[in-house]
């Protein structure tokens, strides 16, 4: 078979591409309540996925605006949590063999005592099969 | 009813472009023996690279595993260690924090278009794994805008923020890569100091936020050099 200029292609049989992807949604309820200086708190998510074969983009949205938390680094959650003061916050994501547990960090690096804003972070996991040897 | 103004109710269009897969490498190495080492903010980090065998770099999604039971996505640490894939013209690459025992990785090569105007001509790619190229029994992540932009230059750790609008109504997912580094495309990556990935500095740092009109790309610049950015943005169904 010869070959294609595939920038000037949309969709051809000849290149595979992620398939039958499917969203799954769980959100981080993050409650106003008091957090001493030093203090952190972990607010975690655990959401089903299957590892045959498939990859998965997770993206964190706070109102109408959203962040992909992975393959991308560390993730930018300070684009998504809603800081009350100078918190710091992060996403950790970690896999078993049947779930995601996305959680969000929160460390009050301040001299006082803070209540961190209430907010809910909707995490979803976008799966998608790809074509590599089955997990 | 129009199919192409109900994407929602279309499995796969051949008027909206997808993901291209142009190769897919799998195997495992030696992290200790087959690695060269680039110094970080924070420490070394172990860089295997695999010829790609194209002419220009590709975008890189990565799958690693350290037992070939637990398997995480490219960006994502696993107690402490973590590792990240990005491409140049001539090879991939996966970074790792850890220099020990074997990296297994499943690296999924998909096609920049537009990257360049160059429009090389590039050989089908068909796997023989189990999965079909087409089925149109299952959805397909359509794109709705894809492109490619520039940052400017600027004073070393100063901020700017590339809009790319899009007319969906909603926030859409978006995946965007850049070039922190010249001639080498990496997702985006940011973190500062507590980035493992950020190896010097003179490599920029870059976000984005997905809003229900536009993407914002954000950058750090520590490269004091004009950058490229390449974005897709997907329709939800």
């Amino acid at each position: 078979m010869s070959s294609v200029r595939i920038d000037k292609i949309n969709f051809a049989s000849i290149f595979g591409a992620f398939l039958n992807y499917a969203t799954t949604i769980s959100t981080i309820v993050v409650a106003a309540t008091p957090l001493a200086s030093g203090a952190s708190r972990t607010i975690s998510v655990t959401i089903p996925y299957s590892r045959g074969g498939t990859v998965a983009d997770i993206y964190a949205k706070r109102s109408t605006i959203k962040t992909l938390i992975t393959n991308g680094g560390r993730a930018a959650a300070t684009a998504i949590y809603n800081r009350v003061s100078t918190e710091l916050s992060t996403f950790n994501v970690s896999y078993s063999a049947s779930n995601i547990t996305v959680s969000l960090v929160i460390t009050n690096n301040t001299i006082f005592s803070i209540t961190p804003n209430a907010q809910n972070i909707d995490i979803s996991v976008v799966q998608y099969d790809a074509p590599i040897t089955s997990i | 009813m129009s199919l192409t103004s109900n994407i929602d109710k279309v499995s796969f269009s051949s008027q909206f472009g997808v993901d291209k897969i142009v190769r897919v490498l799998e195997g495992s190495y030696n992290k200790a023996t087959q690695t060269s080492t680039r110094t970080s903010i924070i420490g070394t980090i172990y860089v295997h690279s695999i010829p790609h065998g194209f002419s220009r770099p590709v975008f890189c999604t990565l799958l690693w595993s350290e037992d070939t039971t637990t398997w995480l996505d490219g960006g994502a640490t696993l107690s402490g260690r973590a590792s990240i894939a990005f491409s140049d013209s001539t090879n991939v690459y996966i970074a790792t924090t850890s220099n020990s025992g074997t990296q297994h990785y499943r690296l999924i090569l998909s096609w920049i278009d537009n990257f360049d105007n160059s429009n090389p001509l590039v050989a089908p790619f068909i796997t023989g794994k189990n999965k079909p190229v087409f089925d149109s029994r299952t959805n397909y992540q359509k794109i709705a805008v894809e492109g490619r932009t520039t940052y400017p230059a600027g004073v070393f750790g100063s901020q700017t923020t590339i809009p790319v609008a899009h007319s969906l109504g909603y926030t859409p997912n978006a995946k965007v890569f850049f070039e922190p580094i010249a001639n080498e495309v990496w997702p985006l990556n940011a973190g500062g100091t507590s980035n493992p990935f950020l190896y010097s500095l003179t490599q920029d740092e870059a976000w984005t936020t997905i809003r229900t009109d536009r993407i914002d790309i954000t950058v750090n610049r520590f490269s004091n050099a004009v950058r490229r950015i390449w974005y897709k943005v997907y329709f939800d169904e």
